[in-house]
């Protein structure tokens, strides 16, 4: 009991603070009253009697303070004076508060800013229950990493596993939406889940139901689906009737059940699948597609929620020896000797690619916390400046008994106010930051960059230690002063102290080499990019349309398949303007290749080897259309159709890597080679080889492709389901969308045509990440030019304000105005030479950190250090001519009078 | 004139304790009286008081009540509290054991 009352009365003493300071002196005057009382009643005078009191009673002042004291709460009185003191200097002085807080918060903001997205990307975990209860769970082995799940295999594990509190599995894929009558290919996609799915991961629905359980049990029977907030958004407007309604999903008809919460964004970051349907519809929407019974099909992936209680181990023991028992009963052992087993991973993140973000992270994060340090550098910068303006009332202060620590505190508060201001700011920044960070990417990407309690917590902590970065020095510096000369006045003018400007010296010489570096990182990147942009391709994008088309999901297969793809040929070649058309399964640059085994005669591999290759299935005109050049033999032509003999076209690479460095590309013509394993697809001959050109993206080193007419091989279905449609015109490609959209729909109403775009447009859109990190970073670049360049004002306006005098003196002596406009620019230049020639050192010695991101260009590329410099200098230019301006103006009269 | 014999840090709660003990006092009758009592060897500088009563009082050993003196005016009284009078018990006997030991060690030497 005693605690509580201690407690109680030690409250009374902060919240009462006011009565009980006037109840203190009310008690002091009292006994002050009574000793003068019984001092009159002995005889003395009124004077005598008071100063008699006074002398037995002590200093009143210094003891109530004492007295207040025990009341506890000393500390937080002196933070409340200190804030307050604080706050009426940084009033006191607008502009130099607003240009360190407007210095803080870009530096913070912009950290923040790249960290919500870090935190998006990476960080986060789901927005479902629980996510640290989740694991992935997938079959792998050494040589092939991770497997994914077959249909029946998931099944196994649902019905026998005792470890677990649910279990699901997905797949994502292509979706033809129909909504009255209108059709388009789902933006994102469509998944297919089991029934599991919500229940699992405790996702529940913002407007109408999720799926249940069982409603995934009877294959094909349950045409619901689930559709995403944004979708919702996008194409019912939210409105509430959508539930209920009828779709058509590759020609199915569905009925929407329910809608996701707006922060859900399905299992993999960056996916964002528009419309969920239960796995056991996938059949259906398939062209009938036997994938659900194939136990050896492995094209699932797995999350499952541990049942509380149950470790890692536990539940892998659990699930291995279903996985055991499965691969016996189907008849699968072979895949157990080749040390296939079962595996668990942590589940949070979903199925986010994580460990492909740090290296990215890592970097992005270095770069622009070298901002963050420029711009306390810059804050550290000013305070200095102002402790010298301050040195008389500090040194007054230490005069009267300040001790240096609690000056500290004072001064070391005031850096905390202004980092404060500065983190508030920047967390606003960073809130508008992030939102053009959201435009930058491609559509539709599905991104929660929302500020969570992560990003709030990191903002805070670069902001405290921001404070700690800028605030200390000054701190240190302004308390350590000889008494007798700051009472004088200070440093009188003229009068230099080496020290503080030695310090502010390497201070701006430090800025101008992190933004030496930071301005060649951008060089080289935009460098990187130009030559990627400019990059040959081996083809030619100019005048090329190209589109992409999936028959299959309107139910097209086998011959009737081909037939289409022929008709379609066929109609677009008879549009007017338009030169040449072709078809291939690959497209240009879209990252989706296929590659497999190649049987060539008099090649062998080594031991344990296979000869692989990139598969390209393509129609006539291909070569002509897309502007390839064949370098020897001829062009696939009309007549190489399934009737013909098989011919193939490969690679310069190819021809050289399989029939010799110095002749191949001769040796390779008429050569016959087998495709596929065991020569599934067949033997080709070879009647060409074309030059080297990209594949999947631009800055890879030229490949082996074999090129064949798509006609020819016995493709697997899922390598005919959709086709890239390649179309040369004679005018701006653009412009000709409409027509052969419009003839293409004449051939087949329903065909979902999506990706219709020029090939300079599809070759441009492959670079968007490599565009995204430069623009980033050159952001940074010149965020760091122009803190820099303040810093460098800052430093030659101060020096020169204390020179005044010397350049009064200068003038009187007969210098002319263009020597004082030297004097002070190659002060500012000399500082900056310094900076950017240890800057392009640690820049050119780092660099190799970037060289896999960087394209045909080396990390000591002079075009990007004679680039960066330039800038450098020219900015420092800028920054020391207003200084130097003034100077100029000085009148001798006015400065020596000053003196 | 001697330097009156300074206080041990301690000692004047013993002291305050005690002179609170018998009945409520304010702060300038506490001084007084342990003026008059110790014959005017105890010379406690007055002000000194006022952080060592507060300092009782926020640890609840003495309680303060504001009353009217016989003069008529207000004036804060100090009494002692049952956790005080436990206190001044357990401090007493400690002091008595410190002093009983120190004079057998000035005797005998």
């Amino acid at each position: 009991m005693m605690w509580a009352r201690r407690f109680w009365l030690r409250l009374q003493t902060l919240f009462l603070r006011n009565r009980n300071t006037q109840r203190l002196d009310d008690e002091i005057q009292f006994h002050l009253d009574q000793q003068m009382a019984e001092n009159l009643s002995t005889g003395m005078s009124p004077k005598e009697a008071r100063s008699a009191a006074m002398r037995t009673f002590g200093n009143p002042t210094f003891l109530k303070e004492e007295t207040r004291d025990t009341w506890g709460w000393a500390w937080l009185e002196q933070i409340v004076g200190d804030v307050r003191y604080g706050v009426r200097m940084l009033c006191k002085n607008p502009g130099f508060t607003a240009v360190a807080v407007l210095t803080l918060a870009l530096g913070i903001g912009a950290n923040t800013a790249i960290f919500s997205l870090i935190n998006a990307l990476g960080l986060r975990p789901l927005p479902v229950q629980k996510p640290e209860e989740l694991v992935l769970i997938m079959p792998a082995n050494e040589r092939n990493g991770d497997w994914g799940f077959s249909y029946p295999l998931y099944e196994a594990v649902r019905d026998e596993n005792r470890t677990l509190a649910g279990v699901f599995v997905n797949a994502g894929g292509p979706m033809n939406v129909s909504v009255d009558g209108q059709a388009e290919l789902a933006p994102n996609g469509g998944e297919y889940v089991s029934g599991s799915y919500f229940s699992t991961l405790g996702v529940e629905a913002v407007a109408g139901r999720t799926f249940t359980p069982g409603e995934d049990r009877v294959p094909g029977q349950n045409p619901v689906a689930v559709i995403s907030y944004g979708y919702w958004r996008r194409r019912f407007a939210l409105s509430p009737s959508a539930i209920g309604e009828t779709i058509y999903l590759n020609g199915v008809p569905f009925t929407i059940i329910g809608v996701t919460s707006p922060r859900f964004f399905g299992i993999s970051v960056g996916r964002s699948p528009d419309i969920t349907v239960p796995m056991t519809m996938y059949p259906l929407l398939n062209s009938g597609s036997a994938e659900l019974s194939n136990a050896g099909s492995w094209w699932l992936e797995t999350v499952a929620r541990l049942r509380p209680g149950v470790s890692a181990e536990q539940a892998t023991a659990d699930l291995s020896a279903i996985f055991e028992h499965y691969l016996e009963a189907r008849g699968l052992q072979r895949l157990r000797t080749e040390g296939l087993r079962m595996k668990l991973r942590p589940g949070a993140w979903g199925l986010s690619p994580r460990e492909k973000l740090a290296p990215f992270a890592i970097t992005i994060l270095t770069l622009v916390g070298l901002v963050l340090l420029i711009a306390c550098t810059n804050v550290t910068n000013l305070l200095l400046a102002r402790g010298a303006a301050r040195q008389k009332e500090i040194a007054l202060r230490l005069s009267i008994g300040a001790g240096r620590g609690r000056l500290m505190r004072q001064l070391i508060t005031e850096s905390f106010l202004l980092a404060l201001l500065g983190g508030g700011a920047g967390f606003l920044f960073a809130s508008w930051g992030t939102q053009g960070l959201v435009k930058l990417m491609p559509d539709e990407v599905g991104l929660d960059l929302s500020p969570d309690s992560r990003v709030f917590l990191f903002a805070a902590g670069i902001t405290v230690l921001a404070g700690v970065l800028f605030g200390l020095a000054p701190a240190f510096r302004a308390t350590r002063m000889s008494l007798v000369q700051g009472l004088q006045g200070g440093v009188r003018q003229g009068q230099t102290q080496s020290s503080p400007n030695r310090l502010r010296n390497g201070l701006v010489v430090s800025q101008v080499m992190l933004s030496t570096v930071l301005l060649f990182a951008a060089g080289l990147l935009t460098h990187s990019l130009q030559e990627l942009l400019s990059a040959d391709l081996g083809f030619r994008p100019e005048h090329v349309l190209v589109l992409s088309v999936d028959p299959t999901l309107i139910g097209y297969h086998g011959p009737r398949l081909v037939n289409l793809y022929k008709d379609l040929l066929q109609h677009a070649r008879a549009v007017p303007g338009v030169m040449s058309v072709s078809l291939s399964h690959n497209g240009l640059v879209t990252r989706a290749t296929w590659g497999d085994i190649v049987s060539v005669p008099g090649y062998t591999p080594g031991p344990g080897k296979i000869t692989e290759s990139r598969f390209s299935p393509v129609s006539s005109d291909f070569f002509r259309t897309v502007g390839l050049p064949i370098v020897l033999g001829r062009d696939f032509r009309d007549g190489d159709n399934e009737t013909a003999s098989k011919v193939a076209i490969v690679s310069e690479t190819f021809a050289r890597q399989f029939f010799g460095e110095q002749n191949g590309v001769q040796k390779a013509l008429g050569q016959a080679i087998g495709l596929g394993v065991d020569q599934n697809l067949g033997q080709f001959q070879i009647v060409g080889v074309a030059k080297d050109s990209k594949q999947r993206n631009i800055d890879e080193p030229p490949s082996r492709v074999v090129y064949f007419p798509f006609l020819q091989a016995d493709l697997p279905p899922s390598s005919m389901s959709h086709m890239t449609m390649e179309v040369r015109t004679a005018s701006e490609p653009a412009a000709m969308t409409n027509a052969i959209r419009q003839e293409l729909l004449a051939v087949e109403k329903n065909l979902p045509i999506y990706g219709v775009k020029t090939l300079t447009q599809q070759v441009e859109e492959s670079l968007t990440e490599q565009r995204m990190f430069t623009w980033l970073v050159s952001l940074f670049g010149l965020l760091a030019l122009l803190l820099a360049s303040v810093g460098l004002y800052g430093v030659i306006a101060y020096s020169t304000v204390r020179r005044t005098g010397e350049i009064g003196i200068r003038v009187a002596l007969g210098a002319d105005r263009r020597d004082v406009l030297t004097m002070v620019l190659s002060e500012a230049l000399r500082l900056t030479a310094i900076g950017v020639v240890i800057g392009l050192a640690l820049a050119v010695a780092t660099g190799r950190i970037f060289s896999s991101a960087l394209y045909g260009v080396s990390t000591a590329d002079p075009l990007t250090i004679l680039g960066a410099s330039v800038l450098m200098f020219v900015a420092a230019g800028l920054a020391g001519y207003l200084p130097a301006r003034r100077a100029m103006r000085v009148d001798p009269m006015v400065a020596l009078r000053y003196e | 004139m001697a330097k009156p014999t300074d206080l041990v840090q301690g000692t004047l709660d013993l002291l305050i304790l005690k002179t609170v003990s018998l009945e409520p006092k304010h702060g300038w009758a506490i001084a007084k009286r342990i003026q008059q009592i110790s014959g005017e060897v105890l010379q406690v500088q007055q002000g000194s008081l006022y952080p060592a009563l507060h300092r009782l009082e926020q640890k609840a050993w003495i309680k303060a009540k504001w009353k009217e003196t016989e003069t008529g005016r207000q004036a804060k009284f100090y009494s002692l509290t049952v956790a005080g009078r436990a206190q001044l018990d357990k401090e007493a006997a400690n002091w008595n054991r410190l002093s009983a030991a120190i004079s057998v060690v000035v005797q005998t030497t």
